[in-house]
C-alpha cells in the first residue's frame, strides 16, 4: 500500500523553528525578522509559484542544516478538489465538510494526527490554485482578511526600519529605550501574522500539535467528522454519524476540542463521549432555553465530568449511567448558579 | 503523588495509610513491538484482594496516547493468585505507533457494602469504620503513570548569571504571557550555578553518565517543579498563554489545570531524579 505524501516529521518541525524567534535567540533577532519579511512578502504576491518556491527554498536550506536527506515521505497525494474562496477556507461550509471527509475518511490514524502530512496537503492545494497563499494569513470570517494582515504586518516592518535608523542618533539612551520597545512592538506584529500563516499550513512550532484538532482549518472539519463517525461505530450508543453531528456541532466542538485533544481529554473516551453526547441530546430535544443553558456549561460540565473521572472509572462504565451522571453534574452546576444568583425584584 | 480526594471508603495508593503493611499494589509496562505488556499485582490481605478473587472487582489499565490525546481502556481478563500475590497480564495491542502513557488501578464493579475485619487489610485510621458502602464503578487502588516519552527544554527556560547572589542559589521566574519567541521561564542563577547548567545539554536524559550530570539535570528538574506550580495557579485562557510554555505543558502526563495534578511529580516523570549516579562515585567529565 502507497504511503501517504507529507513532509518529514523532523523537517517540518524545524521548517516553523526557521521562521519563529524562539528562546533566548536575541542575537540572531535582525537575520530572523529579515527571514519573516521574505516569507510574508513570497505569500503576500498570492502567486502559488513565488509562495511556493520560497517554502521550497527554506526546506532545502533546513534539510541541508540538518542533514535530512529527504524532505518528503510517501508518493500518494491526497487533496481537496475544489477552489474554494478565502472564507471556505478559514470555515468550512457544511457541503465543503462532506468533502473534507470524503477526501481524508480513510487515512490511517497515525497520518490523521501528523502535521506533516496537512500541510504538505495545504501545499498542494497551493499548487493546484485551489485556494491562494494570503488565504492562510486569515484570522476571521471575511474574504480580503488574510491579504490585508499580512499589508499590515508589512507595514509594521518598515516603521521598524525606520525606528531603528533614528537609534543612536544623538539621542540619549532613555530614547533610544523608548525607540526599542516600539520596534518590539513592530516585530512582534510581524511575527504575529508568520505564525498564523504557520498554523494554517498545520505546522506545530507556533502552538505545538493541538492546531491539528482545533486551530488549522482542514484539521477542525476533519477531526468533528471522524469523531462522529468513531462514535456512530459504537452500536449500543444508538447514533448514527449525521445525529452526531447535530449534537456535536461546530460551535460545541470547539468546546470540546478545546478539552479534548489536551491532557484533560478524559471525554476522548468512548464510554464518557458517549454518555455526554446521550446527554446532549436529550437536552436538544427539550426546550431551546435549556439547550442554550447546557451550551453555556458546556466547558463546566466537561470539567466536572474530568473531576469524577479521578476515582470513578467513567471509562468502564456504560453510556446510560455516563448520561446519568453528567445529568446530575449539570443539575448540581443549576442549582450552586440559582444558588449564587442575587433574587430579581 | 497527586492529592487524593477526600472519599468515603479506603483507597489503595502509594502514599496513604489507608492500609497496613505488606499490602501493596504495583503495575509495569513493557512494549513487545506492536504490544503492550501491563502486569499488575496485588500483595497482601485485603478486602481488594478478595474482591478481586470473588470476581466483583478488576485490574484495568487507562492508556493515553498523547500525540492524539485519545484515551482507551481495557479490563484484564483474568488473573492469577500466587499464595498472598495476586498478579494479571494485559496483552494490548498498541493503536497508534507510539506507546500510550499507562495508568494502572483496580476497579469495582458494583455497589458492595465491605465490613471491616481483620481481613480488610485496614489501618487504624479506620477503625471506628465497620461498614462502608462502595459505589459501582470506584476506583479502590491506583498506580502512579507510567510514560514511555519525554521533551526538550530550550524553548522553555532561559539562563540568567545574577554575579550578586550568594553561591548555590537559584530563582525561578515565570512570564506566562511572554511574548512569542521568548523564553518564558527564567533561571536567575549564581555564578557558580550559571556554570553548571551552562553545560547541562538541552535535551533530557533519563540516564546521565555521570553524577555531574546527574547533578544538573535534578537541578532542572527543581526548576520545573516551580514552573508547573506557578501555572497550577493560573486561571488565564490558552489564547493568551506563550505558546512555548502551552506546548511544553500538553505533553505531561497530568492534566496541569487538574485538581489532583501535583507538579514535583509531574517534574520528576519529565526530568527525574537519577540518585544512583548521585551515590555512587564516578569519574568527571
Amino acid at each position: 500500500m502507497n504511503e501517504f505524501k507529507r513532509f518529514a516529521p523532523e523537517l517540518w518541525d524545524l521548517f516553523g523553528k526557521h521562521l519563529l524567534r524562539e528562546g533566548s535567540d536575541e542575537q540572531h533577532e535582525d537575520s530572523k525578522v529579515s527571514k519573516q519579511i521574505k516569507f510574508l512578502e513570497a505569500c503576500h504576491t498570492d502567486s502559488a509559484q513565488e509562495f511556493l518556491a520560497h517554502i521550497d527554498q527554506i526546506v532545502e536550506s533546513v534539510c541541508t542544516d540538518n542533514n535530512i536527506r529527504k524532505p518528503t515521505i510517501g508518493t500518494e497525494e491526497l487533496v481537496v478538489e475544489s477552489k474554494l474562496c478565502e472564507s471556505q477556507f478559514f470555515t468550512s461550509p457544511q457541503n465543503l465538510q462532506q468533502k473534507i471527509w470524503d477526501t481524508f475518511k480513510d487515512i490511517p490514524n497515525e497520518t490523521a494526527i501528523d502535521g506533516g502530512f496537512w500541510g504538505y496537503v495545504v501545499y498542494n492545494m497551493i499548487q493546484k490554485g485551489h485556494i491562494k497563499p494570503s488565504y492562510l494569513a486569515a484570522t476571521i470570517n471575511r474574504d480580503g482578511n488574510g491579504h490585508h494582515n499580512i499589508t499590515e504586518a508589512l507595514k509594521a516592518d518598515k516603521k521598524a526600519s525606520k525606528l531603528v535608523k533614528k537609534q543612536g542618533k544623538g539621542s540619549d539612551e532613555a530614547t533610544d529605550d523608548q525607540l526599542s520597545v516600539k520596534i518590539a512592538k513592530h516585530h512582534q506584529a510581524i511575527d504575529k501574522c508568520v505564525r498564523r500563516i504557520l498554523r494554517s499550513l498545520c505546522n506545530p512550532a507556533p502552538r505545538g500539535k493541538r492546531i491539528i484538532f482545533n486551530d488549522f482549518p482542514l484539521g477542525k472539519s476533519f477531526w468533528r467528522w471522524k469523531w462522529a463517525d468513531k462514535m456512530s461505530q459504537e452500536r449500543s450508543l444508538g447514533l448514527d454519524s449525521q445525529e452526531i453531528l447535530t449534537i456535536f456541532d461546530a460551535t460545541s466542538y470547539g468546546d470540546f476540542s478545546a478539552k479534548m485533544h489536551t491532557g484533560r481529554s478524559y471525554i476522548s473516551s468512548p464510554n464518557i463521549f458517549g454518555g455526554l453526547l446521550l446527554f446532549l441530546k436529550a437536552t436538544k430535544s427539550g426546550k431551546k432555553a435549556l439547550a442554550q443553558l447546557v451550551k453555556k456549561e458546556l466547558v463546566n460540565i466537561i470539567d466536572h465530568i474530568s473531576y469524577l473521572s479521578a476515582w470513578k472509572a467513567l471509562e468502564a462504565q456504560p453510556f446510560e449511567k455516563n448520561r446519568d451522571d453528567i445529568q446530575i453534574i449539570f443539575d448540581s452546576l443549576q442549582a450552586n448558579a440559582n444558588t449564587e444568583s442575587p433574587a430579581v425584584e | 503523588m497527586p492529592d487524593y480526594l477526600a472519599l468515603d471508603f479506603p483507597v489503595l495508593r502509594e502514599d496513604t495509610a489507608d492500609f497496613k503493611g505488606g499490602i501493596a499494589y504495583t503495575v509495569t509496562a513493557t512494549r513487545q513491538d506492536e504490544t503492550l505488556m501491563v502486569t499488575h499485582t496485588l500483595t497482601g490481605q485485603s478486602y481488594i484482594s478478595r474482591l478481586i478473587k470473588d470476581g466483583k472487582a478488576k485490574f484495568s489499565a487507562q492508556l493515553f496516547y498523547k500525540k492524539s490525546s485519545e484515551r482507551k481502556h481495557r479490563f484484564a481478563d483474568s488473573h492469577s493468585t500466587n499464595g498472598l500475590e495476586i498478579t494479571a497480564t494485559q496483552a494490548i495491542p498498541l493503536d497508534f505507533s507510539y506507546p500510550p502513557d499507562v495508568t494502572g488501578n483496580i476497579v469495582i464493579l458494583s455497589q458492595e457494602k465491605i465490613t471491616n475485619d481483620a481481613e480488610s487489610g485496614l489501618d487504624d485510621f479506620w477503625a471506628d469504620v465497620k461498614k462502608f458502602t462502595i459505589p459501582e464503578f470506584a476506583r479502590i487502588a491506583y498506580h502512579a503513570k507510567l510514560s514511555f516519552s519525554s521533551d526538550a527544554l530550550q524553548q522553555l527556560i532561559k539562563l540568567v548569571c545574577k554575579e550578586t547572589l550568594a553561591p548555590g542559589k537559584m530563582q525561578t521566574l515565570v512570564n506566562e504571557t511572554a511574548d512569542e519567541g521568548t523564553c518564558p521561564v527564567k533561571l536567575v542563577c549564581s555564578q557558580d550555578v550559571y556554570d553548571e547548567l551552562k553545560q547541562a545539554t538541552p535535551e533530557i536524559q533519563n540516564n546521565p553518565k555521570t553524577d555531574r550530570h546527574a547533578t544538573r539535570l535534578a537541578i532542572l528538574t527543581q526548576a520545573l517543579c516551580a514552573t508547573y506550580a506557578h501555572m497550577q495557579n493560573i486561571k488565564l485562557p490558552d489564547e493568551q498563554i506563550n505558546g512555548s510554555l502551552l506546548k511544553h505543558l500538553e505533553m505531561l502526563s497530568e492534566d496541569w489545570r487538574g485538581e489532583n495534578f501535583n507538579p514535583s511529580l509531574a517534574a520528576t516523570e519529565i526530568q527525574p531524579y537519577i540518585l544512583s549516579k548521585l551515590q555512587k562515585e564516578s569519574s568527571d567529565e
